[in-house]
């Protein structure tokens, strides 16, 4: 289990690609995010070195201060420095001060003459760091360097006896997608002979605004924003789902995809359904769509039906 | 009623594989679906001359391609008696790319498939292959994940 994990980042879209994978870690084990951001100014001569300084730093600060408004929006624990420096002096400093038991970051996996900071960073990071290094090269998770640690656990033999399916989970977002993926899963039910759970994931506005202070209008705010969706979802499955009588509903707040988690953890869940949208771009690069994020870390198999194209 | 007619299995013959296996036979028998099984072999890497002295690429192909064959015909001889039709397949390329054309061209209704595969990361989630298939599957994707992969509660 870790409970720190250090996210070494340079302001690059490529680095800030291995956060969903660091997101679905820190869940999983109730980890802190720890961000770092290293600094450092080759000024010109005759170039003030002092402000070129003070501007990297403060840059760096902003940068890190919205990745970690996000990464907190989604619940969990992050803190940001900024260090000024040689990159991979600090990360390895950071890493002992803080007490790091896994650094994740990029690598864009070159070599040669084409290798530059951050391939080379990445690479004498895997040689020095007391602890365990997960690389993310390019877009694909490719490199495992591990110090200290056991290697990849070879799985058990399971047991391989057929799969019972008696409670499909399927979580909508009143998508047209996720219209298409209730009916999926109100098939497979009937089929199966299984319950099926439809839920819906508000976002909470308590969490958006991070205050964990009671907050009564916006406890109103989220009771309105439940009951509001549980009457929207009632109607929908009550409509699409005619044929299957048993079909329950259940309306919860909170970052959708940890939500979607631990419903079907704790409801013992044999099998989710869902839709996927098939983000793009920068949101998909930052935190990935709700259902790949689901695919990644659910107790149970996963049905990802995609928006048609 | 939801029609499931063809179910593609995609193997690289790993445990992780083996898990998924099981709920293909599942989904295969409770709709009456063809299960088909496909396995990629990456192509043999390019080699200079200088480096390839006693390497046969096409041998090495050809050898993979004979040892898949043999592997998916004990795999389908142990699910016999399930009243199943399978078909097999072994083709060249590139993994997800492979999976994806023979899902479109076949016609594929479900891709039952494991998370990882059999290289692959200790810490990471997702394995790249069934990740790329997620998200570009031309129909819905069954992903399983081998329990030891499984990481515990918080």
């Amino acid at each position: 289990m870790f409970a720190r994990i250090l996210v070494p980042l340079d302001g690059s879209p490529l680095a800030e690609a291995i956060l969903p994978e660091v997101v679905d870690l820190a869940t999983l084990h109730g980890a802190e995010v720890l961000l770092l951001r290293v600094a450092l100014v080759h000024a010109l001569p005759g170039v003030d070195q002092i402000e070129a300084q003070v501007r990297a730093v403060e840059e760096a600060e902003a940068y890190l201060a919205g990745l970690e408004g996000q990464l907190a929006a989604q619940g969990l624990p992050v803190r940001g420095a900024v260090r000024y420096g040689h990159a991979v002096e600090e990360i390895l400093d950071h890493a002992e001060s803080q007490r790091a038991d896994l650094i994740a970051m990029s690598t864009h996996g070159r070599s040669g003459i084409r290798r530059f900071m951050l391939g080379s960073v990445a690479e004498a990071v895997v040689r020095a760091a007391p602890v365990p290094v997960l690389l993310l090269r390019g877009r694909t998770l490719a490199i495992r360097q591990e110090a200290g640690v056991p290697a990849a656990p070879r799985p058990r033999p399971a047991e391989l006896a057929a799969p019972s399916i008696h409670h499909i989970l399927c979580p909508v977002d009143f998508s047209e997608t996720s219209e298409r993926a209730m009916e999926y899963a109100g098939d497979l039910a009937q089929r199966f002979g299984a319950d099926l759970t439809v839920l819906h994931v508000v976002y909470d506005p308590l969490d958006i605004t991070g205050s964990h202070i009671p907050h009564p209008p916006l406890e109103q705010l989220r009771e309105e924003m439940v009951r509001e969706a549980e009457h929207t979802l009632h109607g929908q499955v009550h409509r699409a789902l005619r044929f299957l009588p048993r079909a329950k509903t259940a309306v919860v707040a909170g970052p959708p995809f940890r939500q979607i988690v631990r419903y079907a953890r704790e409801h013992h869940v044999d099998l989710i359904v869902m839709g996927t949208q098939g983000l793009r771009g920068l949101d998909r690069l930052i935190m990935g769509s709700t259902a790949e994020r689901v695919v990644r870390t659910a107790p149970c198999p996963v049905v990802s039906i995609r928006a048609a194209a | 009623m939801l029609p499931i007619r063809r179910i593609l299995f995609p193997t690289d013959f790993s445990e992780h594989a083996e898990y998924a296996w099981t709920h293909a036979l599942t989904f295969g028998q409770e709709f009456g679906a063809e299960v088909h099984l496909l396995h990629v072999v990456a192509p043999p890497p390019r080699l200079t001359e200088a480096y390839a002295v006693n390497f046969d690429p096409e041998k090495m192909v050809k050898d993979l391609t004979a040892e898949a064959n043999t592997a998916m015909d004990r795999q389908v001889e142990a699910a016999k008696g399930r009243g199943l039709i399978f078909h097999r397949e072994v083709r060249v390329g590139m993994d997800f790319r492979e999976i994806i054309e023979y899902a479109t061209k076949h016609e594929m209704d479900l891709i039952v498939m494991a998370t990882h595969g059999r290289t692959g990361l200790a810490h990471a989630l997702l394995g790249s292959v069934a990740e790329k298939v997620v998200r570009k599957a031309p129909c819905p994707v069954l992903t399983v994940k081998h329990p030891s992969m499984r990481v515990g509660t918080p």
